[in-house]
């Protein structure tokens, strides 16, 4: 344990460093800035419709961006250090490659974290200052949602490191995934599903399969609980199985995080560390 | 201390060492030499644990593929390329490095040692090449493994780091730690090396006392600087080529010999050339092929 403490630490300094993180921060600090205010001044007109406008769009960006910059960094994180030698010399002391790999996804995880609630930190501070305490607690809510979706990408990243001979192969396989993913699956699936389904309920069901769906359904649960943001699928039966389409979408994310965090501990296994 | 037995190793269809054995005693050091792309570097990195093998390699008993983690505590590598990281300090990576071992060093006294202590703060690709194989080369020692392999570790070294590298060979081998070292010029070694292993091809073609390489040697040539009237002189009484304007060139079976006469003429400058790699290999198989 202590070795993976070593590693995360050293894999968190690095990240904090890294621009990408920088400017993902900045990005989600520029934006935070630009919605709240715009969004709460409306607060006395709208009252509570406000705060939804605010944090809908916030759930919009980090829907974006928080998936794009785990790719980012996590799909360079193993073959980067192929490429600079680093992983030879590392693997070279006594360090098994389960405490490698949880060591790189605990510090990408932390620095992502520390990174969003940076960004998100600034739009924090406008909604405690306009929103009452329960409001506050929702934000905060919505941001560690938003670190679940982390997590999972993350995971996914670290797979198609080990996978990559390349940082720019990786690079370009996360972005694909990011683009399918993002735009792809629901221009896809949810046309063919609900046209050949016709049942709503199965429909988001399977549309969970994509960790950005589940978790835009969890942000929305937070927000609004009886799922009225659904609009004609938030109704009937939806409605009323809102928990188990929570449930599944949390398992997919939980599992998939699993499945690829094992995938890629076994293939880092399987070959050569150069 | 090191027993490597049939050891194999294919990338695909390539074949890059093929059953190679030997075994290295306590306070031992070998030198590794081969041609370019002869196996020496996928050796080490099999020894280090840091590739898929077939065979068996020992360390101190333990068995690298087997028990990964204990075989490692007893390993120092010094890669052929020290890593360039430009995210993070020589401190906070010998920091790290310190507690993968599980071991408390005073990093100021080790930073000093190795004359790092002003660079402990800079983040590593703003390291030269010496300072980083220095670097790198205390990471390779501080935990005080029981064998160091060393790929070139002269590369990039000044003649500090290479003063600093000779007396770390010198000290741990005086305390019973056995080396592998693989090198591009055998004389930067010859000194301190008790063995000699010849890899070629992926085979292992020689192993033996590094004495063996000295009588192997056979021909040598020596580089002399002889200015005007020596120049002639050299052609004609010690069968001298002109080679350019004031130098000549000597073949000499006996080296000794020739240097005497060469000094017994005047001759104040001169080098004997160190033999390439594949001279050294050349002139071990046809020692072998005589004996």
């Amino acid at each position: 344990m202590k070795t993976v403490i070593s590693l995360a630490r050293e894999e968190f300094l690095g990240g904090l460093r890294n621009r990408w993180i920088l400017i993902y921060s900045l990005s989600y600090l520029l934006l935070a800035i630009a919605i709240s205010p715009f969004s709460l001044a409306g607060l006395n007109i709208l009252g509570m419709k406000a705060v939804g406008k605010v944090l809908s769009a916030l759930i919009n960006i980090s829907l974006y961006l928080v998936p794009l910059i785990s790719l980012i960094t996590s799909t360079v994180a193993i073959v980067g250090d192929r490429e600079t030698r680093y992983l030879e010399w590392l693997m070279s002391n006594p360090v098994s490659e389960r405490a490698y790999l949880l060591g790189k996804f605990i510090g990408l995880g932390l620095s992502i974290a520390v990174a969003t609630l940076l960004g998100f930190g600034v739009a924090g501070w406008f909604v405690i200052l306009f929103l009452p305490p329960e409001d506050v607690s929702k934000y905060f809510l919505l941001i560690s949602v938003a670190l679940l979706l982390s997590v999972v990408y993350i995971a996914m990243g670290l797979l198609i490191s080990v996978m990559s001979r390349t940082r720019y192969h990786a690079l370009g396989t996360g972005f694909l995934i990011w683009f399918f993913t993002v735009f792809i699956f629901d221009l896809l699936m949810m046309s063919f599903l609900l046209s050949i389904l016709n049942d709503p309920l199965i429909a988001t069901l399977v549309a969970t399969l994509n960790p950005i769906q589940g978790i835009r359904l969890n942000m929305i649960s937070v927000i609004d609980p009886e799922m009225t943001f659904l609009g004609f699928t938030g109704v009937g039966e939806l409605r009323e199985n809102v928990w188990l389409v929570l449930g599944t979408s949390q398992a997919v994310v939980i599992g998939y995080t699993i499945l690829f965090a094992g995938l890629a501990y076994l293939q880092l296994r399987r070959q050569d560390v150069i | 201390m090191l027993d490597v037995r049939r050891v194999n190793k294919s990338y695909g269809d390539f074949q890059v060492l093929r059953d190679i054995s030997f075994s290295l005693g306590r306070g031992e050091a070998a030198v590794l030499i081969g041609p370019n792309g002869a196996g020496k570097t996928t050796l080490l990195r099999c020894i280090a644990g840091l590739l898929r093998y077939e065979g068996e390699i020992l360390i101190e008993g333990i068995d690298i593929s087997l028990e990964p983690i204990e075989a490692k505590k007893r390993i120092g590598y010094l890669p052929q390329v020290p890593p360039v990281r430009s995210d993070i300090t020589g401190y906070e990576l010998f920091n790290m490095y310190t507690e993968l071992h599980g071991i408390d060093l005073d990093a100021d006294e080790w930073f000093e040692r190795f004359s790092l202590h002003d660079a402990m703060d800079l983040y590593i690709d703003e390291y030269s090449g010496g300072m980083r194989q220095r670097l790198f080369l205390m990471m390779t020692i501080a935990h005080d493994p029981s064998l160091v392999l060393m790929d070139e570790p002269m590369n990039n070294l000044d003649s500090l780091g290479k003063k600093l590298l000779i007396d770390v060979i010198n000290d741990m081998k005086g305390r019973g730690k056995s080396f592998l070292i693989s090198v591009h010029r055998v004389s930067d070694f010859v000194a301190y090396a008790d063995e000699i292993l010849v890899v070629d091809d992926g085979r292992l073609l020689f192993k033996g006392p590094i004495t063996h390489l000295f009588e192997s040697l056979g021909i040598s040539r020596i580089f002399i600087y002889a200015p005007d009237g020596l120049e002639k002189r050299m052609m004609e009484e010690v069968g001298g080529r002109r080679i350019g304007e004031n130098r000549v060139v000597v073949e000499a079976e006996d080296v000794h010999e020739a240097v005497i006469r060469l000094v017994n003429m005047g001759v104040k400058n001169f080098f004997i050339e160190e033999p390439g790699i594949d001279v050294i290999i050349r002139r071990l198989r046809r020692g072998e092929d005589g004996h």
